[in-house]
């Protein structure tokens, strides 16, 4: 082998080599979650050693968490034994269970102000507070004391009690828990409105459950800078969720473009909560930084139960294919009238919103006409489990353009 | 809203009236309870399964039931932990198969009923169930060449197999092995519990001049809080008593000090997962509206800690109660309901589950109802 050849073949093993090792590196390198909704409370530190949530959180590849608790003790044990990756935020509550209380409770005050006094926190939260409730004495304290020490306010709110407080100081940014429970356009309302508002995740099963959904997609990609993930550890169990939370966001990410993933990833919580906590950190304890349609043909042998629902041009008949028994499968056949309905899909799911869950199952669509001015899709397989009040919620993207069509019906 | 009265010797309207002091009971619950039967009902065929209904599978599921050899070393049959004397459970608080397990036996009466199989739901045909305590190292721990070749050995079973069948010998060793199993999914759906004095009451309340109108008093009061402020019926719905679903009622799941056993969410990746589910080679029937649940299923973090919702049939035979049978009496059952910590629950979760201002003889009278659902 003369001397070049012999080049070309080192050179040609080692960037296989390199290449080999590059892809090696990636495979064992996830994407990086910072998961920005864990408590570790009182009886979370009885049952799971804090060194256990340690090495559970690294096993979950988490670049970092913010966690608050009830009692604080919980956040300062974590945040003692890993502090490059634990964030900690304070909670008013001292015990699990003061969250319809707290903000009434001059106690809940005090031991947030004695807490402020000696420890380091990024946030304040996660609370509990609707309506106008966060407009009394207390929560108003507690905007103040953000505002003071420099810390994100983490709220588990309505949009009402949101724009109130927002509305007490122009200072404060809030990170809205679960985004409220609100639809993708109820977010981008509140974050269009709002740009102090960034919103977490945390307990939405729905976010990029059989893959993420056009809705989410869009507010993702209208709002890249504003959304964040969150397991919320509420019992001491769902601390081993943290993995699986985190598993999952990794699966529905890929929804995205790698860009608004990795911001939605941890980019973004690491924009809101870094800087804050590493001024508060190195911080004497006071504020480091300032802060018409067409319409659809009825049929004369429409089963029990159908309902046609409108939405500007758009009219939705939605018909069950045989009566509605609890928690028994059946049909349901969707007939939308409306005007371009080329590219158009439609989707159906139902929901209980007093309970606070949908179906188990997603239904088998299958279309069974599609012109120009109607859309008829055949769902099979749909079963509401408990009987009460349900609501179809029926989802139209119409060129790229969603709208959320809903019906409330009673089964018994 | 009309009422029915049962008051002793007395007729109101078309109804029958007791011999008993009675509870009142108006039409949106007499339209309740039609619900809640009739019972014994025939349970839907095993899906995926050809030998469900056939008679001579049952009888062979039956010996199969009753046979360690099933078991790695021969000395565990699934009636050891199913035991018919115990109501097809075992009256432990946690399994003890070849070691110990973390959940509480299920009985198995009236499983036929059911979509999911196992407190997590993780088999989706009571076949697929016979078979994953068979294979699992914690409870029957077997194999399946050595169960293969313990079946071809035994006369009774080349027998049962009809002429359309293809012969023992040249049937493969999975192949054998499932055909024991379905023919054990033929047997446990048959596992139907006999009628009861709620059935009896109800039949009285909703066919005049049938039925039992001598129904305990506590009972009936039981029934109404049932049906009423407990709203217990929501999810224990049915004749079977279950909506066959899983939720969240705020018990522990951990195991162990750091370790959790998730229910619902591990079942639903199990299924998945499962070779012998409805989806895999071994279905039987292939009827396409069977398997849509085990492709339809959506894997949620609500069911993170989610456990089946059991039938309430038959109770006072299958002490102890929940997943991990933490809870060993009736009563514990109601307390448990009647004091649920709302911190246990998410703020968004279940809505209806929320403490029950009950009094001790609410709790008793509710404890009478749930005996009342037991074949004496």
């Amino acid at each position: 082998m003369n001397k070049s050849l012999h080049r070309f073949y080192l050179s040609c093993a080692a960037a296989v080599s390199l290449l080999g090792a590059s892809s090696f590196v990636q495979a064992q390198q996830p994407l990086a979650i910072a998961d920005v909704h864990v408590h570790y409370s009182h009886d979370s530190v009885e049952m799971t050693p804090p060194q256990r949530v340690i090495e559970i959180m690294r096993a979950a590849s988490l670049k970092f968490a913010l966690v608050s608790s009830s009692d604080d003790n919980g956040t300062q044990l974590l945040s003692k034994l890993a502090p490059d990756l634990i964030i900690p935020g304070l909670r008013p509550y001292r015990r699990r269970g003061e969250l319809s209380t707290w903000f009434t409770d001059p106690g809940a005050l005090a031991y947030v102000e004695k807490l402020l006094a000696t420890n380091r926190y990024a946030s304040l939260g996660e609370f509990h507070l609707y309506g106008d409730d966060a407009n009394l004495e207390i929560p108003q304290r507690i905007v103040e004391l953000a505002d003071q020490y420099n810390l994100i306010l983490h709220a588990h709110s309505d949009a009402q009690a949101i724009d109130n407080l927002l509305a007490l100081n122009p200072n404060v940014k809030v990170l809205w828990a679960h985004a409220g429970f609100d639809s993708p356009d109820e977010i981008a309302q509140m974050l269009t409105k709002h740009d102090r508002l960034w919103a977490d995740l945390a307990f939405r099963g729905e976010v990029g459950s059989g893959g993420l959904d056009e809705s989410w997609i869009k507010l993702f990609t209208d709002f890249p800078d504003r959304l964040m993930l969150g397991t919320d550890t509420y019992t001491p169990e769902r601390i081993f969720y943290i993995p699986e939370q985190a598993s999952s966001a990794r699966e529905w990410l890929k929804a995205l473009p790698d860009e608004i993933a990795e911001r939605v990833a941890w980019k973004n919580a690491h924009d809101l909560l870094m800087p804050v906590w590493l001024a508060n950190r190195d911080s004497d304890g006071m504020a480091a930084a300032g802060s018409p349609s067409a319409s659809c043909e009825i049929a004369d042998n429409d089963t029990a139960g159908t309902a046609v629902v409108m939405g500007g041009d758009l009219s939705v008949k939605i018909q069950p294919q045989s009566a509605i028994d609890v928690s028994a499968a059946f049909a349901v056949q969707l007939t939308l009238c409306g005007n371009d309905l080329r590219d158009t899909e439609i989707q159906l799911d139902a929901t209980m919103p007093k309970h606070g869950h949908g179906m188990n199952y997603t239904p088998e669509s299958t279309v069974t006409t599609h012109t120009d001015s109607q859309l008829s899709v055949r769902f099979d397989g749909v079963l509401l489990h408990m009987p009460g009040t349900w609501q179809w919620q029926v989802n139209v993207v119409r060129a790229g353009v969603q709208t959320a069509l809903t019906h409330d019906f009673e089964i018994q | 809203m009309a009422v029915v009265v049962l008051v002793p010797g007395m007729v109101t309207g078309a109804r029958v009236v007791g011999t008993t002091p009675g509870v009142q009971f108006n039409e949106a619950e007499l339209q309740l309870l039609q619900t809640f039967g009739p019972w014994p009902a025939t349970p839907p065929p095993d899906p995926g399964n050809r030998l469900s209904g056939k008679a001579w599978a049952e009888q062979l599921g039956l010996q199969l039931f009753h046979d360690p050899d099933l078991s790695g070393d021969r000395s565990i049959s699934c009636a050891t932990c199913h035991q018919p004397s115990r109501g097809f459970a075992d009256g432990k608080a946690l399994a003890e198969g070849a070691s110990a397990h973390v959940r509480n036996t299920q009985s198995l009466w009236n499983a036929g009923f059911q979509r999911w199989f196992g407190w997590d739901g993780g088999g989706d045909s009571l076949w697929a169930a016979a078979i994953r305590p068979m294979l699992s190292p914690i409870e029957m721990n077997g194999d399946i060449t050595d169960i293969a070749r313990r079946l071809r050995s035994k006369k009774f079973f080349t027998s049962a197999l009809g002429d359309a069948d293809p012969p023992v010998d040249d049937a493969s060793d999975e192949a054998l092995f499932v055909f024991a199993a379905q023919a054990i999914g033929a047997y446990t759906r048959i596992l139907v519990s006999a009628e009861t004095p709620f059935d009896r009451f109800r039949r009285s309340l909703l066919q005049p001049g049938s039925g039992d109108v001598n129904y305990p008093l506590a009972a009936q009061r039981g029934l109404k809080i049932f049906l009423g402020p407990a709203n217990c019926h929501v999810c224990h719905f049915g004749a079977n008593f279950s909506n066959q679903e899983f939720h969240d009622t705020g018990r522990p799941f951990f195991s162990a000090v750091g370790q959790v056993d998730s229910g619902r969410y591990t079942g639903i990746k199990r299924v998945r997962g499962d070779r012998y589910n409805l989806s895999g080679p071994y279905n039987t029937t292939g009827v396409a509206a069977e398997i849509r649940k085990t492709k339809s299923v959506k894997l949620n973090q609500q069911n993170f800690g989610q456990w089946r919702t059991p039938s309430l049939r038959n109770l006072i035979h299958t002490a102890p109660y929940t997943h991990d049978g933490s809870l060993a009496t009736l009563r514990d059952v109601v307390d448990a309901y009647a004091d649920i910590n709302p911190d246990r629950l998410h703020s968004n979760g279940e809505a209806i589950l929320k403490p029950l201002p009950l009094t001790e003889r609410d709790r008793e009278d509710l404890v009478a109802f749930l005996r009342s659902l037991s074949a004496e």
